[in-house]
């Protein structure tokens, strides 16, 4: 059990490239705590600095209030669950559990006892005696969870244990890490690139792009309140559509429809009237307007659009249509590139995701009549990617810095 | 699995006969000709008449023989154990670590292994009798050493460079000094490795014949190959063929023996199940 501070915690490699940019946040005592972001954005790059298996170029990093810049992996007692699972192919699975009980010099019964009582927890007991190689991959992973439990470690890391498991072992899987986790309520940091897997595990999610943090938060205020372009894109799925949008008097245009700027959003925008931007709409704020009671139709913005496919999802139905507009939007694109979307139909348009109720009618290749939740409506400044609607985080130079404010509120979940 | 047919199966049976052939007749010949009685040495037949034993008994009975086999054995095996001692430490430096200097050592390493041993014996003569090395152990031990080490570094750091560096790392963090780590999880995974380059090494102190003359004068140090040399035969107008040929015999065996003993242990597949796939 344990509580790591990250205090301005910087890695910089010989050439001057910063694989992480002064990662600064608490990651409380029994928090799960979740790295993201895209391949690349040196989230992995953290994870072994915080184990010990990479150097802290700058900034402390402290557990229990002890500063361990400098202690050696050995002696964190720190567990880790690898991407490969990293479990010693010539050591048979009971072999495998025992080998830290054994470097720490435990007692012969003290060790029995809790590799028994790890295998009981995981299902391994049959399997105790088999060498990896005779393991399925599940169980594999299964063995390094188990190496890393029968030691009563002070932090779980994981650098994306599921990544090598089918769809759904993975699934189950996860589920399973997060009963674990909440059973032993062991602190854990948790590395992946699958913001599905951020969302349903975390208490809190840190969004890393290109070794900067970008919004450090509960699932639901990444998901509700993005702080940037790069969060709301890379949060939710389908992801959010981005669309470019001008403002004109009190009026929001947006390429498919036009309406007067929404009271909560001209409170929020103050007196700033930036006239180029970008909207962000979740598909699920679109609806088939024939679904839409009155009053709520009054509230919104209902415009027509011709559905080019449907995909139907048994309880929801997505439609994926496109609008045409005459604003390019190169920050789009690269963001686009980095969260790995792939935007088809480019060249007609822009594509456009909306989430509709399953008793829709709306036809494939046919007009549909859809209607836009204006009040859930988000608006970023296209320059600096930043969500123009929250105030906190307008400035610039306070986003990455605003992680730090999550020091204060230590998660819940202990 | 598919079933060859017909042409095929007598293309590749012949096949390994031939290479069987071409590999075991020699030696049969040499054990054919250890077992001739002297007389019948050049009777130009592969089975030979009268077999018998006498020319094992012959050589165990001059102790030159028995001193060789001795030397050649002791010489051998602590070359071997040192060689690969050192590179297993040098191979795993290699691989695991970036420190300058890197290629430099790999390239000179190469270098070491295709200079001309020859050339050097002179030289090495006359030092090794000034630091009274000539006739000894140490004098054989070293440069066997010295010439087989780069074969073995990069044999080794081949095999090290296929273990997962995570198993280190997961060592590391599963509380192991650098070096309980590499005793505990790299070396055993590497065992391969150290058995092939283990029996490469061996076989060269063994059959090293270039060294074992010019560095040895006696029974001291004389290892077999050498010693082979300086058979006599019963009399000075014989021809000690039959003689050679046995010592060659016995001097196989251990060879062959060593191979089997360790071809079970160089097993391919070792470090399957250690990560993914």
């Amino acid at each position: 059990m344990a509580e790591i501070i990250l205090d301005k915690v910087t890695k910089r490699y010989a050439d001057g490239t910063e694989a992480v940019h002064e990662a600064d946040f608490t990651i409380g005592d029994g928090e799960f705590f979740i790295l993201v972001g895209p391949s690349g954005c040196g989230k992995s790059t953290l994870l072994n600095m915080i184990v010990g298996l990479e150097d802290i170029t700058e900034g402390r990093l402290l557990v229990d209030g002890k500063e361990i810049n400098d202690v050696d992996p050995k002696d964190r007692n720190m567990a880790m669950v690898f991407q490969s699972y990293a479990i010693y192919p010539h050591m048979t699975v009971r072999e495998n559990m025992e080998f830290p009980l054994r470097l720490k010099k435990t007692p012969d019964a003290e060790v029995k006892k809790r590799v028994d009582d790890a295998a009981q927890l995981l299902e391994l007991e049959e399997l105790l005696d088999r060498k990896p190689a005779n393991l399925s991959g599940g169980q594999r992973q299964r063995v390094a969870m188990g190496r890393a439990i029968v030691r009563e470690p002070v932090a779980f890391l994981m650098d994306e244990p599921l990544s090598n498991l089918d769809a759904k072992l993975r699934v189950q899987m996860r589920t399973a890490i997060a009963k674990l986790q909440q059973d032993l309520g062991t602190t854990t940091v948790y590395v992946t690139h699958d913001q599905t897997e951020a969302m349903t595990l975390g208490d809190r999610v840190a969004v890393m792009r290109k070794g900067h943090f970008q919004q450090v938060g509960t699932p639901r205020e990444l998901y509700n309140t993005p702080a940037n372009l790069f969060v709301a894109g890379f949060i939710g799925s389908p992801a959010m559509n981005l669309l470019p949008a001008r403002i004109e008097g009190e009026q929001l245009h947006l390429p498919m429809v036009s309406f007067p700027l929404p009271d909560e959003v001209k409170e929020r925008l103050g007196a700033r009237r930036p006239e180029r931007l970008v909207a962000g709409i979740r598909p699920e704020h679109l609806e088939d307007a024939s679904l839409v009671s009155d009053e709520q139709r009054d509230q919104g913005a209902t415009f027509s659009t011709t559905v080019e496919i449907i995909e139907w999802m048994g309880a929801e139905l997505y439609v994926h249509f496109s609008v045409e507009s005459e604003d390019r939007l190169d920050e789009l694109d690269e963001i686009a590139g980095d969260i790995g979307r792939v935007e088809l139909g480019r060249r007609h348009g822009l594509p456009v995701v909306g989430r509709l109720d399953a008793a829709s009618d709306v036809v494939e290749g046919k007009e549909a009549k859809l209607w836009l939740d204006v009040h859930t409506l988000h608006l970023f400044d296209p320059s600096t990617g930043e969500n123009v609607q929250n105030p906190a985080e307008s400035h610039p130079g306070d986003a990455e810095r605003e992680p730090g404010s999550g020091r204060a509120a230590v998660a819940a979940g202990s | 699995m598919k079933h060859r047919s017909l042409s095929d199966r007598a293309f590749w049976g012949a096949g390994t006969i031939l290479v069987v052939a071409y590999a075991l007749v020699p030696i049969g010949w040499i054990v054919s000709l250890s077992l001739k009685p002297t007389a019948n040495v050049a009777d130009h037949k592969f089975l030979p008449s009268g077999a018998t034993f006498a020319n094992y008994r012959t050589i165990f009975k001059d102790p030159q023989f028995p001193a060789a086999l001795r030397n050649s054995l002791g010489i051998a095996l602590i070359a071997t154990v040192l060689a690969v001692a050192l590179a297993m430490f040098a191979a795993y430096a290699i691989v695991r670590l970036d420190f300058p200097g890197k290629t430099a050592v790999l390239s000179g390493a190469l270098a070491i292994a295709m200079f001309p041993q020859v050339a050097i014996i002179g030289p090495l003569f006359n030092m090794w009798r000034s630091l009274h090395l000539f006739d000894t152990w140490p004098g054989l031990i070293i440069p066997y050493m010295t010439f087989t080490l780069p074969l073995a570094i990069w044999t080794l750091s081949a095999f090290f460079r296929e273990i997962p560096w995570d198993l280190d790392k997961a060592a590391r963090v599963d509380g192991a000094t650098p070096f309980q780590a590499f005793r505990r999880v790299i070396a055993p995974l590497a065992a391969p490795g150290v058995f092939t380059s283990a029996i490469l090494v061996f076989i060269f102190a063994w059959n090293d014949f270039l060294f074992a003359t010019s560095l040895t004068s006696t029974n001291r140090a004389r290892t077999v190959p050498a010693a082979i040399a300086f058979f006599t035969g019963a009399s000075q107008f014989d021809f000690p063929t039959g003689q050679i040929a046995a010592a060659s015999v016995v001097v196989t065996v251990p060879i062959i023996l060593m191979v089997l003993i360790f071809q079970r242990r160089i097993v391919a597949g070792l470090t399957s199940g250690a990560v993914k796939g």
